[in-house]
This record gives C-alpha cells, structure tokens and sequence, in this order.
C-alpha cells in the first residue's frame, strides 16, 4: 500500500463496510482495528500482494461482523430485479443512515455483496472469493439487495408520508 | 466471455468500475452491451448505485484512519526488510545453514509439520465456509457416506468421505465455487463440524496421500478453529470447527475407530 490516498480510500471503505454490517461505530471500529491486527500477524512472514490483502481484510471484517450476530432481517425480494426504475426519488431524499440501515438490514450475503459493489474497493473476482460465492450467485445476491433496499425505503418513505 | 457471464459480472460492478473500467470490467461491458435491455439496466444501475454510495460515504473519524494507516504500514513492512537482510553475505550462509536444517527436520518428521502444498489455500477455504448462512444449505437428515447421489445431482462428482466418517450424521449440505473450483460442503451437528470435500489438484491443496490427516489451527485468539485435511485420490476431505489441535485430533481418531 504505497499510494497515500489511495490508502486512505481503502481503509475507509474497509470502516464503512463494517460500520454498515454492524450500524454501530463503536463495534465497527474494533472489527476493522482486530481485523487488521489479525491480518497483519497472519502475513507478517509471508509476502501478499496488496489486493489479496485487501481482499483478506474484508473477508476477516465480514467474518468478525458476522459472528457479531448483527445479521440482516429484511427478506430479499424474491426476483433478482436490481433497482426499480422509479426508485430514484427514494433514494435521493433518503438520509445516509437510512440508506445505511436499509442495507445492514438486508440478507446476507446479498448485504455484504451490495455493500462491497457500492464502496467498489475491490474487483469482482475479490468479491467472489470474499463471499465464496460464483459470479452468477454473486450478480444475484446484488441484484436482491438492490430491490430489497429499494422496497425497504419506499416503506420507510410511505410510512412518513 | 459468454453473455450471461458478462451481465452477471456487469452487475456486480461498482460506480467507479462502470466509470473507469479495467479489463475485465471493458470486456464484460462490450459483451453485455450487444443487448439495448442490458445498456438501459446499466445506466439505471450506475445511476442509483452512485447516488447509495456518495450517500454512505461517511466520514471516518480521523484518529481511526490515522490509527489505521499506522497498522496498514506494517502489513508491508516485512518483504521489505527481508529484501534488505538478504543482501548480507554472512546472513546468507546462516540462512543456507538454516535451511538445510529444515530440509532434513522435514525429510525425517513428514507428518509432524502443518506445511503442505496449499495450507493457506486450505485456510482460505475453511474461512470462506464458516461465514456460511444457514440460508445457503439444503437441511436434510442423512450420513456423510450417502451424500454421493444429493451431490452428483448438484453438479459435484466425487463426493466421498473416510470410511470412519461416513457414519456422521448431516443436517444441511451446498456446492459453492471457491476460486472457480466447485466445494462440497455439509452441516455436522458433532462439535458443530464441517465437512469438506474438493479436488485437490485444481485449488492447488495437497495434503499427501500418507492417508493421515494434517491439522492446521487457524481464526482468531478469541474464536480459535481447527482444521483437519486428508487425501484420497484426487480429492480432498477435511474437517474443520471451533477449537484447537488436541481436539481435532481427538476427533479423528473417534471418527477412525468407529
């Protein structure tokens, strides 16, 4: 990790991904703190290249978060649409922490897939190995995610009126 | 790159991707792009994905980051100061001596070591199975010796387990793709187990095939995992759940009696 701002932009997105699987600072800066001290001591005697480090620090959050038993509760919509052609309005007057709780309460792992595309720190063959999942499982668990944050805020709007 | 490879990768990529692609990306985008449906969804895709994200970009507390960027420093401090010291002719010789050592420590005691060709690919996979959701196996009630068809009708051809092992109750089994390499993997309600079975060769994971398991400690000081690998053939099967050597090789040893 040589480049300073790029570095920066790393480490941020690696504490919003926990802040957004955890929805609480407090724990979110631990994981990524234990996280890195983990990944640190594991690779301390061998030579990683960066991205397989990078991708191994949100594979040790994920797994951090996870077993924080903070797991999401909104089940996924059952068709794989993506975003809802009208579902601009609601995501431009949502606030961040709404669109953040909308997400942290979204299924695993379509949670952690959407999270990962939109803070888009690692590459797509990054992300399959940090959810064990297929390209195919992981365009679908996207894709849900998106419908389901989408569904989650027009409720929330609907229900504020 | 077929079609629906290319829009299944599309899907996945991120604001910044879709603005500033890298090969994969371009490729996946060139292909995708044949179909006037798929160029729609994209735009809409980018244009709400960009919105969330400027949204959750929140701030990072600056002694967090700072803290961060102090601990990030270190994870590429020992390949440089290795490059250094290997420079030093006397460091040579004690290496080399060192070395030597090893070779003959390693050709006497085989099965004492953890060191295998792939252990940290075999880590890799042991901790892409423990995030698993409950959600991604199909719960059924059966032994580990009568999952062969349950897999083969899943796309996996190979599924087999140590004969002291078959006799291990499953309660939920999936296939997932890790690194491209289909894993079979099932729920063990005993020491709330998994069991793994893979090909060996093609995840580059090649524990011998002495037919004695290699145990590896792996995860976290507070959440501590154990992992078991052994060989038959062209696979692999290895169990792993929370806990240290001692009860891992405890447990294949009562797997092995029964």
């Amino acid at each position: 990790m040589s480049n300073e701002s790029a570095e920066s932009e790393f480490f941020a997105s690696l504490y919003r991904f926990a802040w957004i699987l955890l929805l609480r600072e407090d724990m979110a800066r631990k994981v990524v703190l234990d996280a890195l001290g983990e990944v640190h001591v594991r690779t301390s005697h061998s030579h990683e290249d960066a991205e397989r480090t990078q991708a191994r620090l949100f594979q040790v959050v994920r797994q951090r978060a996870l077993k924080a038993n903070v797991a999401g509760t909104t089940p996924m919509a059952s068709a794989s649409s993506g975003w809802p052609i009208d579902a601009e309005p609601y995501l431009t007057a949502a606030s961040a922490s709404e669109i953040a709780a909308a997400l942290h309460r979204t299924d695993e792992p379509g949670r952690s897939a959407l999270a990962l595309v939109l803070l888009d720190a690692v590459e797509v063959e990054s992300m399959e190995k940090i959810l064990g999942l297929s390209i195919t499982q992981l365009a679908e668990a996207t894709d849900r995610a998106r419908a389901a944050v989408a569904q989650a805020l027009r409720t929330s709007a609907e229900v504020k009126g | 790159m077929n079609f629906k490879n290319a829009c299944a990768i599309v899907k996945c990529l991120g604001p910044g991707q879709l603005e500033d692609p890298d090969r994969l990306a371009r490729a996946a985008l060139k292909v995708a792009s044949k179909s006037k449906e798929i160029g729609a969804a994209v735009e809409n895709q980018k244009s709400l994905d960009t919105i969330a994200a400027e949204k959750i970009a929140v701030a990072v507390p600056d002694d967090l980051l700072s803290t961060m960027r102090e601990i990030g420093e270190k994870l590429g401090e020992p390949a440089a100061r290795s490059s250094a010291t290997f420079r030093n002719p006397a460091f040579l010789v004690v290496a080399l001596a060192f070395l030597a050592m090893v070779a003959l420590v390693v050709w006497l005691t085989p099965s004492q070591l953890d060191g295998f060709p792939g252990v940290d690919e075999a880590v890799l996979l042991a901790e892409a199975g423990d995030v698993s959701q409950p959600s991604q196996f199909e719960a059924l009630s059966a032994t580990a010796g009568t999952l062969g068809d349950w897999f083969v009708m899943q796309g996996f051809d190979g599924f087999q387990v140590p004969s002291g092992f078959a006799t291990h109750s499953v309660v939920g089994v999936r296939v997932f793709d890790f690194e491209g390499v289909k894993v079979a993997m099932a729920v063990v309600p005993e020491n709330r187990s998994f069991f793994y079975v893979f090909p060996s060769l093609q995840l580059g994971i090649a524990p011998g095939e002495s037919g004695s398991s290699r145990i590896v400690e792996y995860g976290p000081e507070s959440a501590p995992r154990v992992l078991g690998i052994s060989q038959f053939g062209d696979f692999c099967f290895m169990v792993t759940f929370e806990g240290d050597r001692r009860m891992m090789e405890r447990f294949i040893r009562a797997s092995e009696a029964r």
